[in-house]
């Protein structure tokens, strides 16, 4: 249900665009900032794709997303998060002072979709959040197949 | 620096091998050469340095058989070498074709200074632009001090390319972000070379990563002011991960936070 907290033991994926990449192949701060439009950082419940592994899982998510809600590019990735290591470490890193929740947000347009989540109190302190969060990506999975 | 190139001084406007005639502005007045003994040798480049003879022209008041063996161009003195203009004691102006500018001053070695980079900032301010940016490119391929130079223009050339994808046709890297980045590297010779992504507005963001529970995001900003994240163990409790979070500037942020202490950030 839209607003409900996403259970910690799930994995949320944030799609990384190209130019957040950095040439170790890193997602930077900049992955993880509010974008244009986007009220809480937008993320897919990657748990909730279908397929008995990540590869299927991944296969999944491009189906349903590729084209349809987002044009994915080769150079862009997803980063794998799990929420409650997420939600511990920002608490963590920054003393208790910065927290952030993960909220079942199910989109309605351009086609109802489910499986999406946001990443919300993140804007006080973008740059500090944005960082740490990169430090508990699990991993980073390309966003489309390179071959 | 510089620049050779044939020249009749009774004409008005001379078209000439990497000099063509038009233009707008003048060259800084603080133009510097050091020769390899490492005196620095200021030279105005005002109207009166700037010397026509019958076959060339001569920058800085510089004759050919007087060149340095070894010269220093600084990111700031080749932005307006190549990107600019020459102007004659007669008011005649010139601009200088940069690729074959940069492949005469080519055959020039690069010697060492500090100190410079960061000299001219509101200059190349008043120039910053697209066509500023494929010369920054060209200075990390050919003058730029690190070894690394061509793989980061390489890089600079691909991260470019890559923000138009994700961001439209008008998207592009930050001229000044980039200007601020090289100065800093010059500036600080033994940092190796940062792993680099881009923010939307197109200011580079230098990443050095070592063992996993090391790494240095820094941010660098047109304006010249940086901000910058780092994570490192605890020097006396390594089990105890410190974060250190601030805004600087870029010709300040490596004593801001005493980056000279991070061994791992060096080559």
């Amino acid at each position: 249900m839209t607003g409900d907290h996403i259970p910690d033991a799930e994995r949320i994926a944030r799609y990384c665009k190209g130019s957040d990449i950095d040439d170790d192949g890193f997602p930077s701060a900049y992955a993880f900032f509010l974008r244009e439009h986007e009220g809480s950082l937008s993320v897919y419940l990657f748990d909730r794709f279908g397929g008995d592994s990540d590869q299927a899982r991944l296969e999944s998510l491009r189906f349903a997303v590729h084209n349809i809600l987002l044009k994915l590019r080769k150079s862009g990735v997803l980063a794998l998060l799990r929420v409650g290591v997420a939600k511990q470490h920002i608490s963590a890193a920054t003393n208790g002072e910065r927290g952030i929740r993960v909220l079942h947000d199910p989109l309605i347009e351009p086609v109802q979709f489910d499986n999406h989540a946001g990443i919300y109190d993140t804007a006080a302190d973008e740059w500090t959040i944005a960082n740490c969060l990169l430090e508990v990506i699990e991993t980073a999975l390309p966003a489309l197949s390179r071959q | 620096m510089l620049v050779e190139s044939k020249l009749d001084p009774s004409a008005d406007s001379v078209p000439m091998k990497g000099v063509t005639a038009v233009g707008s502005t003048t060259l800084p007045n603080d133009f510097i050469m050091l020769p390899s003994s490492g005196a620095a040798l200021s030279l105005p480049i005002g109207e009166a340095q700037l010397t026509a003879l019958p076959e060339r022209v001569v920058i800085g008041g510089v004759l050919a058989n007087a060149v340095p063996s070894r010269l220093f161009i600084s990111v700031s003195t080749y932005i307006f070498v190549a990107a600019d203009y020459l102007q004659t004691a007669g008011g005649q102006r010139f601009t200088v074709d940069p690729l074959t500018s940069a492949a005469e001053f080519g055959r020039l070695a690069i010697g060492d200074s500090d100190g410079l980079a960061f000299s001219n900032v509101d200059g190349i301010r008043d120039q910053a632009g697209p066509r500023v940016i494929r010369h920054l490119v060209h200075y990390l391929r050919t003058f730029f001090r690190p070894s690394y130079g061509r793989d980061l223009a390489k890089r600079i050339d691909t991260l470019a390319k890559t923000l138009k994808e994700d961001y439209g046709e008008s998207a592009e890297i930050s001229t000044m972000s980039l200007y601020y980045l090289i100065a800093f590297l010059e500036t600080h010779l033994d940092v190796r070379r940062p792993a680099l992504a881009a923010s939307p507005n197109g200011c580079l963001i230098a990443n050095w990563r070592e063992s996993g529970s090391r790494r240095l995001s820094i941010e660098f900003m047109a304006s010249g002011a940086v901000r910058y994240f780092l994570v490192e163990p605890n020097s006396d409790h390594p089990d105890v991960i410190e974060r250190h979070v601030g805004n600087s500037t870029a010709d300040s942020v490596f004593e801001r936070i005493n980056l000279a202490r991070l061994g791992w950030l060096r080559e």
